[in-house]
């Protein structure tokens, strides 16, 4: 009917807007002629709180505010913003009063038609649900999305996941000692050869000695004349066990991955064995029987292949996290074990303090070090010293051989200020408590997530329950705590849309860890704290303050939720990082996300202003600052 | 309902209206299509848009503008019939339109083109609304009574121009804006809304209907 047509603006409006955007195109084309349009000057109400809304409302132009009963700010939406939605779908009355903010066109859709859309559309009505039960099923289906199968053994992954950088590739018609130089650069011990775009032959190290030195072959001869041509290929849509027992049926070692004609990779024997060994249980169990910092460090590149499989197969980022820490403790303790190896055993007895986010279980790739050393109240300085800087500098520059950097910050146990005796950190413990100020509150923030690694346990138990006891007793450190974890603005702007730095290295990204896990480890620490909680996990700490009514038990599951699926996102970015050869970080494009994950990241920020606000309400947040 | 003078603008019903024609001149060029969206009181009914396009076989110079070719104006229907449907639509309500007096002009000649009784209902004229608006803030800038300057005032959004319908929902749109600018504070009726002629304005009516009759 020509009559779809004529309000073919008002349809192009809705279809870009979720959750409109999710309807079929034929939906949208008649669904203008459902609506009706209704105006607002700038100050007046668009719907009450308390009110039964007979309608949904979508912002046509202009901006709305949305506030709580108590006038705090819950949301700003501009064009495309849905009011009262929620309430229509539940039944229960609108939650929050909406103002207009400035003079605001509406659309607005009868109770009748929105039902009839909710009942048909699953993604339609799921944008209407409460905003923890979005995130939950965000989190389900975020991790469901990236499975390649959660009952799969590693060898059920599929080739093309196992493809970690693009082909290597030399033109038939270039030389063998051409061939070989760029295998050698590249160390690789086979190459593609190509004509033209077409996959020709393949060449290997073992072609090299064989049909090349063996055979006296002229180095300045044609590769062509040398290689294996129209070589065995597969599919990267294969399983890696097909892929495996291609290369043993045939006795190679290399099988170049084909997809429509087109090389997009290799296989080698290698990958498959890596992959068998990229099992964390085989991994903690070689680290503490390396012989060296040498062999450590070589074990340890195998935890990336171990947290890419397991993203695959849908662990979640509290699992990962676990294994990550794990793996991390396994190598923090053998190289401990190696320095009282080869020092000695301790003059008077020591803990090894793991600090930071491997001390919460939440250890990501690519983090850097955090520890400290905590001494018995017999430690002599002039006779003991030296025994306790050696072991935190070996230690230390292992770790750092092994792949995690210095700390910056220089929290770590060697220096001087944490490599310390039970008196006196008990005194900086008192200090810190006692007379707070927002900079040393921030530097012994990271001290107060502390948890034994290696040596004497009562020791470390000792100053832990010392940390409690005092941080509970101390308002004015926990008001800084408040006031700093408020202080942290998520990436979310004005109308709630995701804020990306606009110049820089992070051009057009946004960080996940500082504006977003970040602040919900702070808000956590200080229940956590708050309450006496012997836990250092952020979700641990979470329940404590709900178990201690210091946290409502709906915030503490949004934040859950939020944390979940903020550091999945972070940890899928890595990754992917690593899949294309680049370092792990937490700046993430938005622009690469899907429509889905958008909604539910700015979710998840909200939860954080959410939390945020709450924490104004508890604290004196403001005068701190 | 009945209209009068008294009528809350918050209850009165209207029909925005909008013709496009084959030039300005009400005698001699001739409607092409008519749009037009039904407003209850501070609300626009989508569901009774409507575009009619009238079946003519010649479209003249201003095709371009309006984006109508030959084939969707064979595809048209009798002028009698549009305007049969607009009189329907018309009833009880009040005409509101962008320079309400050019489309009454037109709509005055086109009855009585195709042999229909016209209709003379009340008219709300959004450029006459504006100017009031605007006059209360001293000098008019240039382009600020057109539709689509006196909407960019309003913070409505841009819109494709020169479609009826399209046209006729911008001006319904503008008039909701209109109406709750100037009845902030104080309750409005079609009294406080309506056209209001000029001298000039009337006389030449008169003079225009005494040539005619």
């Amino acid at each position: 009917m020509a009559l779809d047509v004529e309000l073919a603006e008002i349809r192009d409006f809705l279809a870009a807007h979720e959750p409109f955007a999710s309807l079929p195109a034929a939906v949208l084309g008649s669904l203008p002629s459902r609506l009706s349009v209704g105006y607002h000057r700038r100050g007046t109400v668009v719907l009450a709180e308390g009110s039964t809304p007979v309608e949904l409302l979508v912002v046509r132009s202009g901006a709305v505010e949305l506030r709580d009963p108590e006038g705090d700010l819950v949301e700003r939406g501009s064009a495309g913003t849905c009011i009262g939605g929620a309430a229509l779908a539940t039944g229960d009355p609108q939650p929050v009063t909406v103002h207009a903010i400035e003079d605001t066109l509406l659309l607005a859709c009868p109770a009748a038609v929105f039902h009839g859309l909710c009942g048909r559309y699953a993604d339609f009505a799921s944008f209407f649900e409460h905003r923890a039960d979005r995130l939950r099923h965000a989190v389900d289906r975020q991790r469901q999305q990236h499975v390649t199968g959660a009952d799969r053994t590693v060898l059920q992954s599929r080739v093309g996941d196992l493809v970690g950088r693009a082909p290597v590739e030399v033109r038939a018609d270039e030389t063998i000692v051409d061939a070989s130089r760029l295998m050698s650069e590249e160390r690789i011990s086979s190459v593609l050869v190509t004509d033209g775009e077409r996959l020709v032959g393949i060449l290997t190290d073992r072609d090299l000695r064989t049909r090349v030195l063996a055979a006296g072959v002229d180095p300045a001869a044609l590769v062509s004349t040398v290689m294996t041509p129209d070589p065995a290929t597969i599919s990267p849509d294969a399983l890696a066990v097909e892929a495996l027992l291609e290369l043993v049926r045939r006795n190679i070692h290399h099988l170049p991955v084909v997809e429509d004609a087109r090389p997009i990779g290799m296989v080698t024997a290698t990958d498959l064995l890596r992959l068998q060994q990229a099992s964390p249980v085989f991994l903690v169990g070689d680290i503490a029987k390396a012989p060296d910092v040498a062999a450590v460090a070589e074990l340890a590149t195998r935890l990336q292949w171990v947290v890419t499989g397991l993203v695959r197969q849908g662990t979640s980022a509290r699992d990962a996290g676990l294994l990550v820490t794990t793996v991390g403790d396994a190598i923090e303790q053998r190289l401990l074990a190696l320095a009282e190896t080869e020092l000695g055993p301790p003059p008077v007895p020591y803990a090894w303090l793991t600090l930071g986010s491997r001390a919460r279980f939440e250890q990501a790739l690519g983090p850097d070090q955090d520890h400290a050393l905590l001494l018995h109240d017999d430690y002599r300085p002039d006779a003991h010293a030296p025994y306790f800087t050696e072991l935190a500098e070996r230690v230390t520059s292992g770790l750092e051989t092994v792949g995690y950097p210095r700390c910056r910050g220089d929290k770590m146990a060697t220096n001087t200020k944490w490599r310390q005796p039970l008196a006196t950190w008990r005194d900086h413990v008192t200090r810190w408590v006692g007379t707070p100020t927002p900079q040393a509150v921030l530097e012994a923030s990271v001290f107060f997530d502390l948890r034994h690694q290696h040596g004497d346990p009562a020791l470390s138990a000792e100053l832990a329950a010392i940390q409690r006891q005092a941080a509970r007793e101390a308002p004015l450190f926990l008001s800084h705590l408040a006031a700093h974890a408020a202080s942290q603005h998520p990436p979310l702007g004005f109308f709630r849309e995701l804020v990306v730095d606009r110049a820089g290295d992070h051009r057009d990204t946004l960080d996940l860890k500082r504006g977003g896990t970040n602040i919900i480890v702070e808000i956590a620490r200080l229940h956590g704290l708050a309450c006496g909680s012997e836990e250092t996990s952020t979700l641990a700490r979470l329940e404590d303050a709900v178990a201690a009514q210091r946290l409502s038990p709906e915030l503490a599951a949004d934040l859950r939720d939020a944390w979940e699926f903020l550091a999945h996102l972070r940890l899928r970015h890595q990754v992917e990082r690593i899949r294309a050869g680049q370092g792990p970080d937490n700046w993430i494009d938005p622009s690469t996300l899907s429509h889905f994950e958008k909604r539910h990241l700015k979710a998840a920020f909200g939860v954080i202003r959410s939390a945020q606000g709450a924490l104004a309400q508890r604290y004196p947040v403001r005068e701190m600052t | 309902m009945t209209l009068d003078d008294g009528t809350s603008v918050d209850v009165l019903p209207l029909l925005a209206v909008d013709i496009e024609t084959t030039g300005l001149s009400p005698g001699q060029d001739r409607v092409l299509a008519v749009g037009w969206v039904p407003v209850d009181g501070t609300r626009i009914d989508l569901s009774g848009a409507r575009r009619c396009v009238v079946r003519q076989d010649e479209p003249g110079e201003s095709v371009t503008i309006h984006g109508l070719t030959h084939d969707d104006l064979e595809a048209g229907r009798t002028l009698a019939d549009v305007l049969a449907d607009l009189r329907v639509a018309l009833s009880g309500r009040v005409l509101l339109a962008h320079h309400a007096q050019f489309e009454l002009a037109f709509l005055d000649a086109a009855f009585r083109a195709a042999g229909i009784p016209p209709v003379r209902p009340p008219d709300v004229c959004t450029m006459d609304l504006q100017r009031r608006l605007l006059t209360r803030h001293g000098e008019i800038p240039a382009g600020a009574l057109r539709l689509w300057g006196a909407r960019e005032r309003h913070g409505l959004p841009p819109t494709k121009a020169h479609d009826a319908l399209g046209d006729a929902l911008a001006c319904a749109e503008l008039y909701l804006a209109q109406v709750a600018e100037l009845g902030a504070g104080r309750p409005l009726c079609l009294r406080d809304v309506r056209r209001r002629e000029t001298w000039p304005h009337r006389l030449q009516a008169w003079l225009r209907r005494r040539r005619r009759d």
